[in-house]
């Protein structure tokens, strides 16, 4: 084996738009906007003579939450100031990018070493296809998070994303929508040249676009091709990283301060106050949710990787071990179902006070866990209470069904389902489920599901006779 | 103007009609709003009651240098790349002038981007000095002195970086004055040098150029460099520091009439030296040329401005000779290989010199007084051709924008004809005493001066 072969080294670059309310530099609400062009101002537009109007404090407070969430430490002296990183493009106003020295170095993540984390603009959206800017972007603070070349696998990779995101998640600093984080991945393999892929739009992505690489790096090698320094970008609806150029020689932004903007002091007190301010991390959540609850490291560490149901579990506070494993179990499968469904829907409202929703999850995880109420049931209960929008639990009939009513919903459903009772009676069992289904459908999730099969087996089985 | 005038509309439309007139000869604006600024004398008139009472510059009618936004008129920087250019606001420091009364008749001519002394560069021809014709009216706010200067107006606004207030107000014998970095917001004024860049007035008397810097003043937070600062620790009895290096390689006759000038403020002077102030020059243009090619990227035909396709050509057809090669030689200093030995090395004497005039005010000096200007305006098209040479005229007047101090120019005497400045600097933050010091200086000496000046005949008998 050749010196440095088989050795994958692999930074990453993240840039993680800031949840403030407005943007680094201007006034203008930051976020996602309806329509392009309408968050913008003199000063995002870059009209001529239009100054900064001073560093959004809240989005350097919540930069040095995330530095110091990732083990970093502020800079001496506290100061941080912006420099101007010049190059021409479209969705740059200015022509060049506002960019703060770091808020936070060295710091130890997740086993990589974090270089530093800094604070600065992002850019407008330009489409180069329809030749069209966005400049509502334009302005909105980001994150910087700079890692060393420290991972060698992309499942390093992944995982190390997976822990940041929680812990970003435990900050609520950074925007959560589709394309608010994006993350520049260098690779090299077997000691050769440096291939950046820039701004991919998700942590998933990153792996994708990583596995990709590396096998795309080693096919090159096969054929006797050299890899050479090159920028490229990951191709969302291929899966593949595509060419952009070659570096022949670094670039040069011609950096130099920003003379219209005045450097931020971070006195010691302001840093000692974030700091005692600090979430506990997820790890230490972990930890202590198994001591003082006694359920299974898994399932404390599951519960400690989302911050909300970690929250529920803790508002619910089990009395003993076996009713706290339940709700444990019962946030893990059902209601993160929930969750997943309606974040991705953009419909998650997860209110602040959390002790109203106690009681419905203690009740609810004991009613799942002993078979007196369906998880799906359950599930549409939780959907109901989170889902924005909705005025709340009310809307949705919660009363078991028993007995003669669940017979009558049996007799009804078998009415629009001859094919599948004659099927059944043919021998062939599995065609009891589609009408199960049908029943339950029928009686809104609200009987036990083994009660509706003893009885439709029941009707079925006298038919046949 | 002044207590004949008439109703607030009848001034507008005499101003305005005065600078139509004029323009041809003097081509001191570039856009004259007659409708505009009638409109607003109306709405004002309207108003009267409650105006006469809250606003300090009710009924002042003003022009303003066009590297200043004013919402819904063209701002051209004398440049071709905004030659269409509206601006879609208002700079702050127009507002705060605008709620207290005055009134914007037009924006007024300059060197191109403010890159010049001498009125000269801008896409729209030169400026000429009313005094002489012949001659320019100092830069680069030269249409904004002019304006005064003929008496279109009761004061102007324009822009100071290394003396563009100050050079035309001592070329147009008037009083001029640069405040404290800072002190006055900069949000609405076009680059030039960030670090240096000052919204200015000039007036021909004191007393319009305190009541409008008064307005101007005050912390802006849309300009986050700007402050509420007003010092006042200047003695009852404050002592004049002359440094030498102030009269080095100045024309004979301007530094008998400004040393005389002096000596007719019958305050106590002393002898001081700044030895940095040599440097002033090189040092003003490295930070200059580094702030303004940064400033000088947006520029490329996309969003607003001329457009020629593509942004080499469009950046090509746009400028003129002195904006390119300031952007040029900025974009060369600044890539990383040189910006350690031209930056970085600008900064650090750019430093030293602060701390030198600093020490010169902690010994015993309230103020600096010299000459604002080396020499008397020269004559158009016999500009100096060697651009060094022609940078050396900031030469007296860098170092308060490098420092980010108080300066002023006040009316000093006339050579056959010919303005003299005299030039005032004070420690930062002092800007009230340093327009204390003018109001003196105008009363000793500058009221006389200004009135010993003839506008050229050509003016009088304009068609």
């Amino acid at each position: 084996m050749k010196a440095g072969e088989g050795r994958m080294m692999i930074g990453l670059e993240i840039h993680a738009q800031l949840l403030t309310a407005s943007k680094l530099f201007c006034f203008c609400p930051a976020g996602p906007t309806q329509s392009p062009n309408t968050s913008i101002c003199p000063v995002c537009t870059a009209q001529p003579g239009a100054k900064p109007a001073g560093t959004n404090a809240r989005a350097m407070e919540q930069a040095v939450r995330i530095a110091l969430m990732v083990g970093c430490t502020v800079p001496e002296g506290g100061r941080v100031a912006f420099l101007r990183k010049h190059y021409f493009y479209p969705d740059l106003p200015n022509n060049y990018q506002r960019t703060s020295t770091p808020v936070g170095a060295d710091g130890l993540f997740c086993g990589a070493r974090i270089r530093e984390v800094h604070l600065e603009e992002d850019p407008g959206r330009y489409d180069i296809r329809k030749d069209k800017v966005d400049l509502s972007r334009c302005g909105t603070p980001l994150a910087e998070i700079v890692t060393d070349p420290d991972f060698s696998t992309p499942e390093e990779v992944r995982l190390f994303l997976k822990k940041l995101s929680t812990v970003l998640d435990y900050l609520g600093a950074t925007r959560m929508e589709a394309g608010s984080t994006r993350i520049d991945v260098n690779v090299s393999t077997d000691g050769g040249r440096k291939v950046e892929v820039k701004n991919v739009n998700s942590f998933h992505n990153v792996y994708r676009a990583i596995k990709y690489e590396v096998i795309r790096q080693k096919n090159m090698r096969r054929r006797g091709l050299e890899i050479l320094q090159e920028t490229c970008h990951f191709d969302e609806l291929q899966k593949i990283t595509i060419s952009s150029r070659q570096k022949e020689s670094a670039d040069d932004y011609r950096y130099f301060p920003d003379p219209d903007i005045v450097p931020i002091e971070l006195s010691p007190r302001e840093v000692a106050r974030i700091c005692a301010d600090l979430p506990e991390s997820p790890d230490a959540k972990a930890q202590r949710l198994q001591g003082a609850f006694s359920i299974s490291a898994k399932n404390a560490r599951a519960l400690s990787e989302h911050k909300d149901l970690a929250a529920l579990f803790e508002a619910v506070r089990p009395r003993d071990g076996k009713r706290a494993e339940a709700c444990a179990e019962f946030l893990l499968n059902d209601t993160l179902r929930v969750f997943n469904y309606l974040k991705k829907k953009g419909l998650l409202a997860v209110p602040e006070k959390l002790e109203y929703e106690a009681e419905f999850f203690s009740q609810a995880a004991e009613a799942v866990a002993s078979g007196k109420m369906t998880g799906k049931l359950a599930r549409r209960l939780v959907q109901a209470r989170f889902e924005a929008g909705r005025t709340g639990p009310a809307d949705v009939e919660t009363r078991q069904v028993e007995g003669a009513e669940i017979e009558r919903a049996v007799h009804e459903a078998l009415k629009g389902q001859k094919g599948a009772a004659e099927d059944y009676c043919r021998g062939k069992k599995a065609a009891i489920h589609s009408i199960v289904g049908e029943v339950m459908k029928a009686l809104g999730y609200r009987a036990d599901p083994k009660k509706v099969i003893t009885v439709l087996e029941k009707i079925l089985n006298s038919k046949q006779r | 103007m002044g207590a004949a005038a008439g109703t607030i509309s009848q001034m507008v439309e005499r101003a305005v009609a005065k600078a139509e007139k004029l323009n041809g000869k003097l081509n001191a604006f570039i856009t004259i709003d007659g409708a505009g600024a009638l409109a607003r004398a109306k709405e004002l008139e309207g108003q009267e009651g409650v105006m006469r009472e809250h606003g300090a510059l009710f009924g002042k009618i003003i022009a303003v240098k066009d590297n200043i936004a004013v919402k819904g008129l063209r701002c051209t920087a004398s440049s071709r790349t905004l030659e269409n250019y509206v601006a879609p606001y208002t700079a702050t420091v127009i507002e705060r002038l605008l709620e207290r009364g005055a009134i914007v008749i037009g924006k007024t001519n300059m060197d191109e981007f403010a890159a010049g002394g001498g009125g000269t560069s801008g896409h729209f021809g030169p400026v000429r000095n009313p005094y002489c014709l012949e001659r320019v009216p100092g830069g680069s706010s030269s249409g904004s002195a002019v304006a005064v200067a003929a008496g279109i107006v009761d004061f102007a606004i324009g822009t100071d970086t290394a003396g563009s207030i100050r050079a035309p107000a001592a070329f147009c014998g008037l009083c001029g004055f640069r405040p404290t970095w800072g002190a006055a917001s900069r949000h609405g004024l076009l680059d030039l040098g960030m670090s240096m860049d000052t919204p200015c007035p000039i007036a021909r008397g004191p007393d319009d150029l305190i009541a409008a810097f008064e307005a101007m003043r005050g912390r802006d937070d849309r300009d986050q460099s700007s402050l509420d600062e007003r010092r006042t620790s200047v003695g009852s009895r404050p002592v004049l520091g002359v440094p030498e290096e102030f009269f080095q390689g100045v024309d004979k006759e301007v530094e008998e009439i400004v040393r005389k000038a002096i000596d007719g403020l019958g305050m106590e002077t002393k002898d001081v030296s700044i030895p940095s102030s040599k440097y002033g020059v090189p040092v003003y243009y490295l930070t200059v040329f580094a702030e303004f090619s940064s400033a000088m990227q947006k520029y490329d035909g996309i969003r607003y401005g001329i457009s020629e396709g593509d942004i080499y050509k469009t950046r090509r057809a746009a400028f003129g000779a002195e904006v390119k090669r300031r952007v040029l030689l900025g974009t060369y200093i600044t890539l990383k290989e040189h910006s350690s030995r031209w930056v970085a090395a600008a900064a650090r004497v750019r430093g030293i010199l602060a701390r030198e005039v600093d020490a010169v005010f902690a010994k015993g000096a309230d103020f600096l007084v010299g000459p604002t200007m080396p020499f008397v305006p020269w004559i158009h098209g016999k500009e100096i051709t060697d651009p060094l040479q022609n940078y050396l005229a900031d030469v007296l007047t860098v170092q308060a924008n490098l420092c980010g101090i108080p300066a002023g120019s006040v009316p000093a005497g006339d050579i056959r004809g010919l303005p003299v400045g005299l030039q005032v600097h004070g420690p930062r933050g002092h800007d009230d005493a340093v327009l204390g010091l003018m109001k003196l200086a105008y009363g000793k000496v500058g009221s006389r001066a200004q009135a010993n000046l003839k506008l050229d005949g050509r003016l009088l008998s304009a068609p």
